[in-house]
């Protein structure tokens, strides 16, 4: 057998079994209820067996719903379509069934009462009034006769008792004749059957009958071979001359058997009427009972198999839906089995196909996105390492990206304001006034800008003035239009200042060289000709020659000292780096400052546990001390000048210095070149001191900075690294 | 669980016939049951008094068969560890069908246990036969052990599951048809 039938035999046998077992049990009941009383004995087992089977296959329903109302109540897939299709079945089949079972059963009812008219009922009623009727004539006549016998032959009965009743039965034509003693004893009797068996003696009732003088008439049955025998018993009571006893006169008359067996017909059929009109109510009770069971069985049954028929109908859809949901959550691992090879099969089929070319299109899309995102990644981590800034905005002019160069350039972090505006960004924040020029520069070449572009730009920052070399070109998008823009910001201030300290180093070398040579020979022709002249020349000349002389010897001092500042400027020597506790520095060199007698006012503001640095301890002497003397001499004309000088860290990685004094301040515009070789507005100064300190600040990684407007506080901002952990890694980095 | 109101009202009705019927006389109920030893065995003599319903009266006189059933049970009660035990010594079970035959309408008592059948002309006349128990046998005497307790028990009822099977249902649930004597209980003296 194919495995289809065991399929079949295990979802819909146990119902058929049980359905057609029923329904067997259902046909004997009703051929038992027609007349097979042969199984009349098992009719109750039956209906008990019945009853219980129809009451198992209403809880396998019952089961089977509540099943369904759980699956409706949990969302199953399919249950929705298997109780809508369960609900149509039953409706087709049950309203048939139910109209079919109402004829039935109108049927059961008229049939039945049609099998009894009152024509019928009277007929036989007459039949046997008629066949009673005739055995009571019959009997009638029997007792008269014999009632006239014994009248007449009663006294020889009693004297002679065997020649008699041998012959009144001669003379009556009965089958047996007896004669009784009250007493019951047998006296004599005669029979036309076998003499050896002694005739069935009248019942105790009757002798009680006889010895009150009543006669007995009365037809009765016994047993006979083939069937019941019909008699007439007369018995007549007499007593003989003497009165000596009371006997009992017993004749048994058969009837014919052929009346014998038209009474048999009539009683019978007469009987079968009364007996079936008497249980023509219960009949249609029980026929209406099995046919609602059979209504019952067949609706439940047909219910049980459509519920089935349905699910095995859905199967396929609770799978798919299955799937389904499973591809919702994510899983594209799944896959339906295909169990049928019918069009939901095909269906499964083409869901596994197509999860499966779903799956590989995401994991290829994954795979995609992964290069994507280690290209980002990459590019990212380019785009960060850049010594250049890089900023791109959308093509709506939003900010998108920047890296640390560019935050650290502008000293913002655009991150914040990634997604904004950049003019929006301006707007938000009034810190921000330095990028207002910035963007106002940049705005017109992005907006009409198609080619790259570049652009020199001086940016005034926090730390000072900063030369930018901004480049700037579009990005491309998917439809070949501008997708962006991105600008790539260049911090040239060190090249240019490194270009300009060579130009101004040169010069400064060229003039020492210049000027240097011919000032000693200057210096001692008018010392030589103060020397031969002196003795000469009195009075007014000898005089002017002393002022002269000592005017020209003092400019060429006055030169030397410029021509060695100008060395020292071209001059640079190599930094020896060592660690150093710059608070012990700045307190040596304040000590040489702090004269009681002086002017000025210097005092000290260190920070406790200043961390090390490295540095050229020479170097940085240098520079405090041209501070210092910048400081004095600015506060020439002050009352109560006073320069305080202070130490902080502000982070782990910066030392900071600050030189402050009260001197009048710096106008804006000189902040600008105050730090350039040659800037000066001191009527005897070099304008080297503060391009010098610039230089150290440089040559030691540092920033230099100034905070002063005319009229207020002069504030030198110096920013030193710290020493790191790793000691190694700043000397590398100072080295490069 | 809330019954609907048909059905209560049908249950009512059916637990009131039946209970009311219950509460009064039994149908069958015995007049007399007394013992006797004659010839060296236990015999029972009883009367008992039928009164039929018209449900079954009616069944009778459409020639319905009514089969009886009588049990007898002679036992011994005894008594293990204050546990009242019942022994059972001789059981006697037989049918005497009632019906009513022929076109001269006699009443036929036919004994299934011993084949007997006895025809009568009224029907009183057949329930009084029935009723009447004369010196049945039961057991032989030397069976009854001296010193030992032994009670005879016996009952008459209408035996429903025999009836024709459409009458069965009814038979089942009308409370008319229950015709049952219930045990009657006797203690046996045993004569020395």
């Amino acid at each position: 057998m194919n495995s289809g039938f065991w399929t079949f035999l295990k979802q819909y046998g146990w119902i058929t079994l049980i359905s057609s077992v029923l329904m067997i049990s259902l046909v004997i009941m009703s051929q038992i209820l027609q007349n097979a009383s042969s199984f009349a004995d098992t009719y109750s087992s039956l209906l008990f067996f019945t009853l219980a089977g129809i009451g198992v296959v209403l809880f396998v329903l019952f089961k089977t719903l509540w099943m369904l109302r759980g699956q409706y109540k949990r969302k199953t897939p399919g249950v929705k379509i298997t109780l809508r299709l369960t609900l149509a079945a039953t409706l087709m089949i049950g309203v048939p069934t139910a109209i079919i079972f109402y004829f039935s059963l109108t049927f059961i009812q008229q049939g039945i009462n049609q099998w009894f008219d009152v024509k019928t009922e009277t007929a036989l009623a007459n039949a046997s009034a008629l066949v009673r009727l005739s055995l009571d004539n019959s009997t009638r006549d029997r007792l008269k006769l014999t009632q006239a016998m014994v009248n007449d032959k009663g006294i020889l009965l009693a004297s002679s008792p065997v020649i008699e009743v041998n012959r009144l039965r001669s003379l009556l034509d009965a089958q047996e004749v007896a004669l009784y003693h009250s007493n019951r004893q047998l006296i004599a009797f005669s029979s036309e059957e076998d003499m050896n068996v002694l005739p069935e003696p009248p019942g105790r009732n009757l002798f009680q009958q006889i010895r009150q003088k009543k006669t007995y008439a009365a037809v009765e049955t016994r047993a006979g071979l083939t069937s019941d025998d019909q008699f007439i018993r007369v018995i007549i009571p007499f007593s003989d001359l003497g009165f000596s006893g009371t006997y009992a006169l017993q004749v048994i008359f058969l009837i014919p058997q052929s009346m014998t067996v038209l009474a048999e017909s009539v009683t019978a059929a007469s009987a079968q009427y009364k007996e079936l009109s008497y249980l023509k109510g219960p009949l249609i009770t029980s026929f209406t009972l099995i046919l609602s069971m059979v209504f019952l069985l067949t609706l439940v049954t047909a219910i049980l198999f459509t519920i089935q028929a349905v699910q095995n109908f859905t199967k396929p859809i609770q799978t798919l839906a299955r799937g389904t949901r499973a591809v919702s959550k994510g899983d594209y691992s799944v896959k339906m089995p295909i169990k049928e090879g019918d069009e939901f099969g095909d269906l499964t089929q083409a869901f596994n196909d197509m999860i499966q070319r779903i799956s590989q299109a995401r994991n290829e899309i994954k795979l995609g996105h992964l290069q994507t995102e280690v290209q980002k990644s990459y590019s990212q981590a380019i785009i960060k390492n850049l010594t250049s800034g890089v900023l791109t905005l959308d093509m709506n002019l939003q900010i998108r990206t920047s890296n640390d160069v560019a935050n650290q350039i502008f000293n913002i972090e655009f991150s914040n304001y990634t997604g904004q505006h950049f003019e929006h960004l301006l707007s938000q924040d009034e810190h921000l006034p330095q990028l207002v020029d910035f963007f106002s520069h940049i705005s017109p070449r992005l907006k009409q800008a198609s080619k790259p572009w570049s652009l020199q730009y001086e940016f005034a920052s926090q730390y000072g003035q900063k030369i930018l070399m901004i480049h700037g070109s579009t990005l491309p998008s998917m439809d070949k239009k501008i997708g962006g823009y991105v600008i790539v910001i260049d911090d040239i201030t060190e090249l240019v200042q490194a270009q300009l300290n060579a130009a101004w180093s040169d010069v400064a070398r060229r003039l020492a060289h210049e000027i240097k040579n011919p000032l000693t020979p200057i210096q001692l022709s008018a010392e030589r000709l103060k020397f031969k002249l002196d003795g000469v020349l009195e009075g007014q000349n000898r005089a002017l020659l002393e002022r002269m002389t000592h005017t020209i010897i003092e400019q060429v001092a006055t030169m030397k000292n410029l021509v060695q500042a100008f060395s020292d400027y071209a001059n640079t020597p190599e930094v020896l780096l060592e660690e150093i506790n710059l608070n012990q520095l700045i307190t040596d060199i304040a000590v040489m400052y702090q004269d009681p007698a002086a002017k000025w006012n210097l005092t000290l503001a260190l920070m406790d546990n200043c961390p090390m640095i490295l540095a050229d301890k020479a170097r940085l002497r240098q520079l405090f001390h041209n501070l210092i003397k910048n400081s004095i001499e600015a506060m020439e004309n002050t009352i109560l000048p006073n320069i305080q000088i202070t130490t902080y860290c502000d982070d782990q990685e910066s030392m900071i210095v600050q030189v402050i004094d009260n001197g009048p301040g710096i106008a804006e515009e000189a902040q600008k070149w105050i730090f350039e070789p040659y800037a000066t507005d001191k009527p005897k100064g070099s304008g080297l001191g503060l391009a010098i300190v610039r230089k150290i600040v440089e040559e030691h990684h540092g920033h230099i900075s100034l905070n002063s407007s005319p009229d207020s506080d002069t504030c030198f901002i110096i920013r030193f690294p710290c020493m790191t952990r790793n000691v190694n890694t700043l000397q590398i980095k100072m080295d490069t | 669980m809330k019954i609907p109101p048909p059905i209560s009202c049908v249950l009512f009705l059916f637990f009131f016939s039946y209970s009311s019927f219950a509460f009064s006389k039994s149908p069958i109920h015995f007049s007399s049951v007394k013992e006797v030893f004659q010839n060296q065995q236990l015999a029972l003599n009883a009367t008992v008094d039928f009164t039929l319903s018209e449900a079954v009266l009616s069944a009778i006189e459409h020639d319905i068969p009514i089969l009886f059933k009588t049990e007898i049970v002679l036992f011994e009660k005894s008594d293990l560890f204050g546990f009242p035990i019942e022994k059972t010594q001789k059981k006697i079970e037989y049918y005497t069908e009632l019906y009513a035959y022929g076109v001269n309408r006699y009443y036929v008592l036919y004994n299934h246990r011993n084949h007997k059948r006895q025809t009568f002309q009224t029907l009183e006349s057949a329930l009084q036969t029935l009723g009447t128990l004369q010196t049945l046998p039961i057991v032989n005497q030397s069976v009854l052990s001296s010193g030992k307790h032994y009670f005879l028990k016996i009952r008459i009822s209408l035996d429903r599951w025999k009836l024709p099977p459409p009458l069965f249902i009814n038979a089942l649930l009308n409370p008319f048809w229950q015709l049952n004597s219930g045990w009657q209980e006797m203690k046996i003296q045993r004569p020395n």
